[in-house]
């Protein structure tokens, strides 16, 4: 498969401060993230909050710029690309974001919002070409009637609709892939699927590649399908390989923690949960990382070793894992 | 009342009073409590689980309006309490932790502080270091260093400590009940598997009574001994946790169990339910459901469905429930 992007060891951090007097801190919100996305692929990125996963997905889209490390659109630098280049990189890389209220202009209706990055693009000529547009757009997202959605305004529709507004915003000036930023999780449980399919569909009918951010491996599950997942930890992929091998075989303690605090639908499982493997549940500060493994003060099977050396992301089991005792972890049970 | 009913909430309908017209958000809504136990109440957005939660203490807000029901609790009528009553019942006996609660905290208070005001507005004979001793006990009991804690202000403490803490200040007062309204909502899993370790916990140490609303019925799944759905401001289906995951009545019931993704089912299992949530303005002539519902018939679009009970403990409101029924238990993997 051709690849599509491809970010290689970045790295991002930010300066803190650690007190009022102190000097600035560096805190690094991404230490030596790599990562490929094929065209037409699903990709997940998981991870709880702080562990940089927002961060990747704005630094690929060029929203940020990393400290140290590359990024290749088809081949091509993002840091040296001509304007021409630049315009449809931006054009091409689109961002969907979590808070579908903030990411609308509440006083400007629908149509409003969505014709101007089209003409910005040159995607369409006018207002005329764009609403033609939009109505085919609108049809395929399931917006009906189509008239109707166009008029309204951001707090007129439902999460789920208003989240469908802005796939459509993403698909309307012809993308190639899709940083999907938690789109679903402040969306209705009953709504969630219907949306995902609608990203599998834009996948599908239109070869557009997404990176879907995520916290809950349920979703990420659904949608990627025969695609990759990449989990994160503190700024650094811990695991990272095909969907289906990582979750039938998860081997990285932190990815297994994760899998035994997701709430299972099957209510048998559910009630007969054990207590979370981890030794803490607190995330250490980002500005302040532990030393070797930053997983370390928190895993259940810590060693010396793990306290001393931070461990490489390294090939096993048809997946890359940064862990020192891969070959010692039991294997998870659901 | 049964004996072992701690509060009975009798066909309480609220309507919020709005310029366009009267937004009926609960509709008639009755719910019995046993002692002891568990009740999940799952629900969209805008069904009216909040509403509920808030009736049982009388702090609906304007433009809500309790207009109708009773909500008794031993021998009193919460909604006739007068001010100074409804203030010994709060926190006393019902305690609620609300939706976004981490974020609920005063800046400028230290988290001792805080236990010594709740204290202070509730009882009229305590020490501080009465209530700063009680306090440690609880901020034990949800795992917290209460030597660290107690001296800390909230921005000193992350998401999930400061909803920890929130959960010890709510029992500061021996509430018998305690709500918890959209406990996890916002904090990461990791954060939420644990505060339910904790309340399964507290449930088992202190007898509470606990109701949580939640629209992820997956998470009360772990915990709840009986389940209510809500939709459009009705309780659609009740029973036990059990029943409510593997052989839901409720079209509704059935859809969201179907619409949660799972780590270990077919894929192919997961369906989504069609359509929107309902508009409260604009409410069907018939079943609330029924324009979203692939088991609607033609008596489902023009009279609303009453509470059928299949047995003492399972209400379902709904006209062809047999024929979910007769689609079979939820198959998993």
């Amino acid at each position: 498969m051709d690849t599509l992007l491809k970010v290689k060891n970045i790295d991002k951090y930010y300066k803190g401060k650690d007190g009022l007097f102190q000097t600035n801190k560096q805190v690094g919100a991404l230490v030596d993230v790599s990562l490929e996305v094929n065209k037409g692929e699903i990709i997940a990125l998981i991870g709880e909050s702080g562990c940089g996963k927002t961060t990747l997905g704005k630094i690929v889209t060029g929203l940020v710029e990393p400290t140290a490390g590359e990024i290749f659109y088809n081949s091509k630098d993002i840091a040296k690309m001509t304007k021409t280049e630049r315009n449809q990189f931006r054009r091409e890389v689109q961002m969907v974001h979590q808070d579908s209220y903030a990411a609308l202009n509440p006083s400007r209706t629908i149509f409003d919002s969505l014709k101007d990055p089209m003409i910005r693009h040159k995607v369409v000529k006018n207002k005329i070409e764009a609403r033609k547009k939009l109505e085919e757009l609108f049809e395929l997202v399931g917006l009906t009637p189509v008239d109707q959605f166009m008029k309204k305004y951001p707090h007129q529709l439902s999460g789920g609709q208003r989240q469908r507004v802005l796939l459509t915003r993403a698909l309307s000036v012809g993308p190639k892939l899709i940083i999907a930023d938690e789109p679903v999780s402040m969306v209705d449980v009953s709504l969630r699927i219907a949306l995902l399919d609608l990203m599998s569909k834009m996948n599908k009918e239109f070869g557009i590649s997404f990176i879907y951010i995520t916290h809950d491996l349920a979703t990420a599950r659904y949608i990627v399908k025969g695609g990759k997942i990449g989990v994160m930890y503190l700024g650094k992929m811990v695991e990272l390989g095909e969907l289906e091998k990582v979750l039938e075989n998860p081997r990285h303690p932190y990815l297994q923690a994760l899998l035994s605090a997701i709430p299972a639908v099957d209510i048998e499982i559910s009630r007969k949960r054990r207590e979370l493997p981890l030794k803490s549940v607190e995330m250490p500060n980002p500005a302040n990382p532990p030393q070797g493994c930053r997983f370390n003060p928190r895993c259940i099977y810590a060693e010396d070793i793990c306290e001393k050396k931070e461990p490489e992301l390294v090939e096993s089991r048809g997946r890359v894992i940064a862990c020192h005792l891969e070959e010692k972890i039991p294997k998870w049970t659901y | 009342m049964k004996v072992n009913d701690i509060l009975k909430i009798e066909d309480i309908t609220v309507e919020f009073i709005l310029d366009s017209g009267n937004l009926r958000a609960l509709n008639k809504v009755s719910l019995d409590v046993k002692q002891g136990e568990i009740i999940g109440l799952v629900g969209e957005s805008g069904s009216g689980k909040t509403t509920l939660t808030s009736s049982i203490l009388n702090i609906v807000s304007r433009p809500g309006k309790i207009m109708n029901g009773e909500i008794w609790y031993g021998n009193k009528n919460i909604l006739e309490l007068d001010i100074n009553r409804l203030n010994q019942f709060r926190w006393k006996e019902v305690s609620m932790v609300f939706q976004a609660a981490q974020n609920a905290m005063n800046p400028i208070l230290t988290i001792q502080d805080h236990f010594i005001e709740t204290v202070a507005a509730h009882e009229k004979n305590y020490s501080e270091e009465e209530v700063a001793n009680k306090a440690a006990k609880l901020l034990g009991y949800v795992r917290l260093n209460p030597e660290r804690v107690l001296k800390s202000y909230p921005h000193e403490l992350s998401g999930g400590m400061r909803q920890r803490a929130i959960i010890a200040l709510s029992l500061i007062t021996d509430p018998k009940i305690l709500i918890l309204d959209e406990p996890t909502t916002a904090l990461d899993v990791i954060t939420q598997a644990y505060i339910f370790e904790i309340l399964k916990e507290l449930h088992k140490k202190l007898n509470l009574t606990m109701i949580m609303s939640t629209h992820d019925v997956s998470v009360v799944g772990s915990m709840a001994d009986r389940i209510a759905v809500m939709y459009a401001g009705e309780i659609v289906e009740i029973t036990d946790v059990f029943t409510i995951f593997n052989n839901p009545h409720h079209p509704y019931t059935r859809g969201l169990i179907m619409a949660t993704p799972s780590l270990t089912d077919d894929l192919n299992n997961r369906k989504a339910i069609k359509g929107n949530p309902p508009n409260l303005m604009e409410l069907p002539k018939g079943c609330n459901f029924a324009p979203r519902c692939e088991y609607c018939i033609a008596k489902c679009l023009d009279t609303k469905p009453e509470a059928t009970m299949i047995n003492e403990n399972h209400m379902v409101r709904c006209h062809n429930y047999e024929e979910v029924i007769a689609r079979g238990h939820i198959t998993k993997s």
